[in-house]
């Protein structure tokens, strides 16, 4: 019993950075399962509530001591990961092989850091997904190519964020957990459900960023706002695309609608938060 | 119960004053706080390590030793000297505060009022 308790009771620490779960956690764990009752399976609420609030607000501490740049290098960073990521998940569902491995290459530089390779990696995936609008560069026929500007952004935008992180006097980029390589592997699952699938990648990701949101706010830490907003540029973009060229779906506008407003609230909440960590210092 | 200064909350006030006689490990704190304060501060362990960070960044506390007992981690707890300080000094300041009431209430009380 106390195995299962305990077993949930970490589950709850998974708001706490690495480091501190590493140094602490199995004390933390020994004080919740002394604090139990000896009958007790779950968790109380007011434990774990504490615990995740307990994590939030030492991640907030954490990130008021870290440099501006830092914030926006982090930030950047995993921004540009989730659009590698979401890039090669849709390439493992149709995508010629050369393609993937293309954008795998890619996505695996950016997870672990790799600076150069990823922006090398990033650019040469933007100029074939460009192929068409680009004729006179004789590229090579194996490399899909796409005739429409908003799907080009969303092969070259992460090479533009690449390019400013590659910048001298940037700090270094961080390896990433391999966990994220989960998301590709889900997205490219997605077919899997069939009709509505849209509406559920849709109401995934709002979700995700209203999350998203919470944590930012939660944590006084601007870094997954910044990411969010990374990752909705591409959505943006295509948005933009539909609605120059004709009426789109009052479903699909409702949707970019909410995407744009959650991108000026994650902007404004980054911002914000920055100022708040600002006053306390 | 006069609250704590900005500097000192009540649940950290608590938790200091539960490591004034000895070392204490993390549900040790938690029974003790609540003793003290007659069952108002209930720590939760979240509430607790944040405190307990806080104040080691302050310099008020530092861990002491680790053991482990039937397979679970204890790390134990100390006040430091400037731990100490701090809390005879928080404790001088929540006295006076609450000078400035039982005084003037004990005279109000003797002092008969106009109709």
């Amino acid at each position: 019993m106390s195995g299962r308790l305990r077993h949930r009771y970490q589950r709850l620490l998974v708001t706490y950075p690495n480091g501190y779960r590493a140094a602490h956690g199995d004390e933390i764990l020994s004080t919740l399962l002394e604090a139990a009752r000896p009958t007790q399976r779950f968790p109380s609420w007011r434990e774990a509530t504490s615990l995740l609030l307990g994590g939030l607000r030492l991640r907030a501490r954490q990130a008021a001591k870290e440099s501006p740049s830092r914030l926006w290098t982090d930030g950047l960073h995993l921004g540009v990961l989730l659009v590698v990521l979401v890039n090669l998940g849709g390439a493992m569902e149709m995508g010629p092989a050369p393609w993937i491995a293309l954008l795998a290459i890619g996505a695996l530089a950016v997870l672990r850091g790799w600076g150069r390779t990823a922006l090398a990696a990033t650019a040469i995936a933007a100029l074939a997904a460009a192929r068409p609008l680009l004729p006179h560069l004789g590229l090579p026929w194996w490399l899909p190519g796409y005739g429409d500007w908003s799907a080009v952004g969303r092969y070259l935008w992460p090479a533009v964020v690449l390019a400013v992180l590659a910048w001298p006097g940037v700090g270094r980029l961080r390896p990433r957990s391999w966990w994220w390589l989960l998301l590709p592997a889900v997205q490219a699952a997605l077919p899997l459900v069939e009709r509505p699938r849209s509406l559920v990648k849709a109401g995934v990701e709002v979700g995700l960023l209203l999350a998203v949101l919470v944590v930012a706010v939660g944590a006084l830490d601007p870094r997954p706002a910044i990411s969010a907003a990374v990752y909705l540029v591409p959505g943006l973009l295509y948005a933009a695309e539909s609605i120059a060229e004709g009426a789109p779906s009052t479903l699909a506008l409702c949707y970019w609608i909410v995407l744009a407003v959650l991108t000026a609230t994650l902007a404004a909440a980054a911002w914000r938060i920055r100022r708040q960590q600002l006053t306390h210092h | 119960m006069v609250r704590a200064s900005s500097s000192i909350s009540e649940p950290s006030y608590f938790i200091l004053a539960a490591l004034l006689d000895s070392p204490l490990h993390g549900y040790g704190i938690i029974k003790k706080a609540a003793k003290l304060s007659d069952g108002r501060v209930r720590l939760a362990a979240g509430t607790l390590y944040g405190a307990l960070d806080r104040l080691a960044e302050q310099g008020l506390v530092l861990a002491d030793h680790q053991e482990v007992v039937e397979g679970r981690t204890r790390r134990y707890y100390r006040l430091t000297g400037h731990g100490v300080h701090a809390l005879q000094g928080e404790a001088a300041r929540m006295e006076q505060a609450a000078r400035v009431v039982t005084r003037r209430s004990q005279s109000a009380a003797t002092t008969p009022r106009l109709a």
